[in-house]
C-alpha cells in the first residue's frame, strides 16, 4: 500500500526497515482547531497531523516520514460531526468521519450512493474502521479512492487556517502527489457536497491487481443527469493516472447536449484515455493503464447514460 | 498469566520496569538503531501513562509515543496471541477489537488507545469454553500454522456481529484484510459459516 502514497515507487528500504520500531517522536493531542494550528506553526513543517493514522503510521514505519512531532487531531470536535444534511440539501461531512461510517451512512447511501459505494471498495474493514475521509484527501495519493467520486459530485472543502476559515473547490485542493493547498499550516475541517442535480446517476469503477486491499491501477467516477433524453450535466473523473485526481472536461463536453448513445460514450471514453498521463510501474504500464481508462469510462457511462 | 502481566505493567517505567526491559533485551529482536539521523528532541520524548482495559482486565502502562498498541500488547502485557505480521496494515494478523471495532493494532499508537477497551484472542473463550468461532476453526481444519488465526477469528467475530448470516461471498469481502499463507481460505470461509450457524442456534436456545 505504501506505493499508493505517491505517484512513484515506494521509498521503503527493502527488508531493512521491516519490524523496526517507529522512529521516536513527540506526541501532542490537540483539543481545538486553534491549538492544532498553533502547534503546526510551532513545528514549522516538522510535525504531522494524525487522524486515523493508516497512512501516517505506514509512512513512518517505512522511513518515508520522520516527523519530530505527531499532532493528534482526533479529539478536535470541530473536525468531527459525522454526516449532516444542511438546509438547502448540501451535505457536510466532518474530516474525521471514518471510512466505515461513510460506507454505512444511511443519508449518504440515499442521497449520494456514489461515495459510500466507492469507499466500500477501499482497503479492509479494519483500515476503514480507523481511516478517515479527511486523511484520504489530505494524504493526496493520486489513487486516493474518495477523490474521484467527490470530484464527480463537485465537492468543496472547508479549510481552517491562521487567517480563518476558507472554502474552496476540491478540484483546486490537490496540487501534486502528496501535496495539497493546505501546505504545512492548515487543517481540513469538512467536505461539502452540494445537493446533486435532479436525476443524477453516477458510477465508480476501480481496477486493481486484487479486488480488495489494493490501491487502484485506475479508478473512474462518472456522473450524468439527463433531461428529456438529452445529457444536461456530465462529470468524468479519473484516479491514479496523473499526479493528482483528474477531471476531464473534454470528455464531459462530448456528452452534454447529446443523447448518450454508444458512439457518444465511446468518444468520451477515448477523450478520457487521451487526457490520462499514467506512469509505468509494477502495477501496470502506461499504455495498459490508458487502455483500462478507456474501458472503465465506457462501462461506467453505459451504466449511467445508457 | 494476566495477573503476572498486570503486575509488571503496573510497575511501569517509574518503579521497576524490570520485567518488560528484561524481556526486550533477551529477545534481541528489536534493532537498536532505528535510523541514522542525529538525535532530536523527539528522542527524549517523555513516556506517557495510559490505562487500558484488555479482555476486561485493567492495566496501567507507561509508553513512549512511538509504541503501537501491538507493541504494548505483546511486549509489555505479554499477550502474544495477537500476532505481528507485516506491521503495516496489510495482513490482519494483529487484528483486535478496540472499543468494539476491529483495528490493525500495528496501526494504532498505544497512547491513542488510552482509556479504551481492547479484546484480544485471549479474551474470547468463556469460562474455559472455546468461542464457537475458535471451535469451528479447529473442527474444520481452518488452522494450519495458526499465525493468521487470532486475527481471522477476531475479524470474523466482528463480521458475524454485523451480519449474523453472511453468504460466502460476504464472508470473503468481510475477511479481505486478513491474509493466510497456509490454508487457501476455503476452510476458513467454511468455518466462519459453520460458526454463524452455531451462534444462531445458541441465540435461539437462549431466547426460548
Ligand atoms: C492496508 C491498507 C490499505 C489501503 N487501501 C486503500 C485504498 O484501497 N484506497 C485508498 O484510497 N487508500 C487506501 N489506504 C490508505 C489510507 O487508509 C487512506 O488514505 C485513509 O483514508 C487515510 O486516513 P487516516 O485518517 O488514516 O489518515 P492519517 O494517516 O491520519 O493521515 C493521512 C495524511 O493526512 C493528513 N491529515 C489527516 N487528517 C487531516 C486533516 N483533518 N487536516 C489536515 N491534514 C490531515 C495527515 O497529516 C497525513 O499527512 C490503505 C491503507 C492501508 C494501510
Ligand atoms: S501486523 Fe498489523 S496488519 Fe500485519
Ligand atoms: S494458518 Fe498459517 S497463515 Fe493461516
Amino acid at each position: 500500500m505504501e506505493a499508493c502514497a505517491t505517484h512513484g515507487p515506494s521509498a521503503s528500504a527493502g527488508g531493512r526497515v521491516f519490524r523496526a520500531a517507529l522512529p521516536p517522536f513527540e506526541y501532542l493531542a490537540a483539543t481545538s482547531v486553534p491549538e492544532a494550528l498553533r502547534l503546526l506553526a510551532k513545528f514549522r513543517g516538522r510535525a504531522v497531523l494524525l487522524a486515523g493514522g493508516t497512512d501516517v503510521l505506514v509512512q513512518m514505519r517505512t522511513g518515508k516520514r520522520v516527523p519530530e512531532a505527531v499532532i493528534d487531531i482526533k479529539r478536535v470536535a470541530a473536525l468531527g460531526g459525522g454526516v449532516k444534511v444542511e438546509r438547502g440539501g448540501r451535505i457536510a461531512i466532518g474530516a474525521l468521519t471514518t471510512l466505515a461510517d461513510i460506507e454505512h451512512d444511511a443519508k449518504l447511501r440515499r442521497l449520494v450512493p456514489l461515495l459510500p459505494e466507492a469507499v466500500a471498495t477501499m482497503a479492509s474493514p479494519q483500515v476503514r474502521n480507523r481511516g478517515t475521509i479527511g486523511g484520504n484527501l489530505c494524504n493526496a495519493a493520486p489513487s486516493a479512492d474518495t477523490a474521484p467520486p467527490l470530484l464527480a459530485l463537485d465537492a468543496l472543502v472547508r479549510l481552517h487556517t491562521r487567517k480563518g476559515v476558507r472554502t474552496m473547490p476540491l478540484a483546486e485542493f490537490f496540487t501534486g502527489p502528496g501535496r495539497t493547498a493546505l501546505g504545512t499550516d492548515a487543517v481540513l475541517g469538512a467536505i461539502l457536497v452540494p445537493k446533486p442535480p435532479r436525476g443524477l446517476r453516477a458510477a465508480f469503477r476501480k481496477h486493481g491487481v486484487r479486488e480488495a486491499m489494493e490501491c487502484a491501477v485506475v479508478s473512474v467516477a462518472v456522473a450524468v443527469a439527463k433531461e428529456r433524453g438529452t445529457i444536461r450535466h456530465a462529470r468524468v473523473v479519473l484516479g491514479a493516472v496523473a499526479p493528482t485526481p483528474l477531471r476531464v472536461p473534454a470528455a464531459e463536453a462530448l456528452l452534454v447536449g447529446h443523447p448518450g448513445g454508444p458512439l457518444d460514450l465511446l468518444a468520451a471514453a477515448g477523450e478520457a484515455a487521451d487526457a490520462a498521463r499514467p506512469i509505468t510501474d509494477v502495477r501496470g504500464s502506461s499504455d495498459y493503464r490508458r487502455d483500462v481508462v478507456r474501458t472503465l469510462v465506457r462501462r461506467a457511462l453505459e451504466e449511467v447514460a445508457g | 498469566m494476566s495477573g503476572e502481566a498486570r503486575r509488571s505493567a503496573d510497575g511501569g517505567r517509574r518503579t521497576g520496569r524490570k520485567t518488560g526491559a528484561a524481556r526486550r533485551a533477551g529477545s534481541g529482536r528489536r534493532p537498536s538503531t532505528v535510523d541514522r539521523r542525529p538525535p532530536t528532541p523527539a528522542d527524549r520524548a517523555p513516556a506517557w501513562q495510559i490505562t487500558l482495559s484488555v479482555n476486561g482486565d485493567p492495566y496501567r502502562v507507561s509508553v513512549r509515543p512511538n509504541r503501537t498498541l501491538l507493541d504494548v500488547l505483546r511486549e509489555e502485557l505479554g499477550l502474544t496471541g495477537t500476532k505481528r505480521g507485516c506491521d503495516q496494515g496489510e495482513c490482519g494478523a494483529c487484528t483486535v477489537h478496540l472499543d468494539g471495532r476491529t483495528v490493525n493494532a500495528c496501526l494504532v499508537l498505544a497512547i491513542d488507545a488510552d482509556g479504551s477497551e481492547v479484546t484480544t484472542i485471549e479474551g474470547l473463550a468463556r469460562r474455559g469454553e472455546l468461542h464457537p468461532l475458535q471451535r469451528a476453526f479447529v473442527e474444520e481444519g481452518a488452522i494450519q500454522c495458526g499465525y493468521c488465526t487470532p486475527g481471522m477469528i477476531l475479524q470474523a467475530a466482528a463480521l458475524l456481529r454485523q451480519n449474523p448470516s453472511p453468504t460466502s461471498a460476504q464472508i470473503r469481502t468481510g475477511m479481505a484484510g486478513n491474509l493466510c499463507r497456509c490454508t487457501g481460505y476455503a476452510k476458513i470461509v467454511k468455518a466462519i459459516g459453520k460458526a454463524a450457524e452455531v451462534m444462531k442456534g445458541q441465540r435461539k436456545g437462549r431466547a426460548s
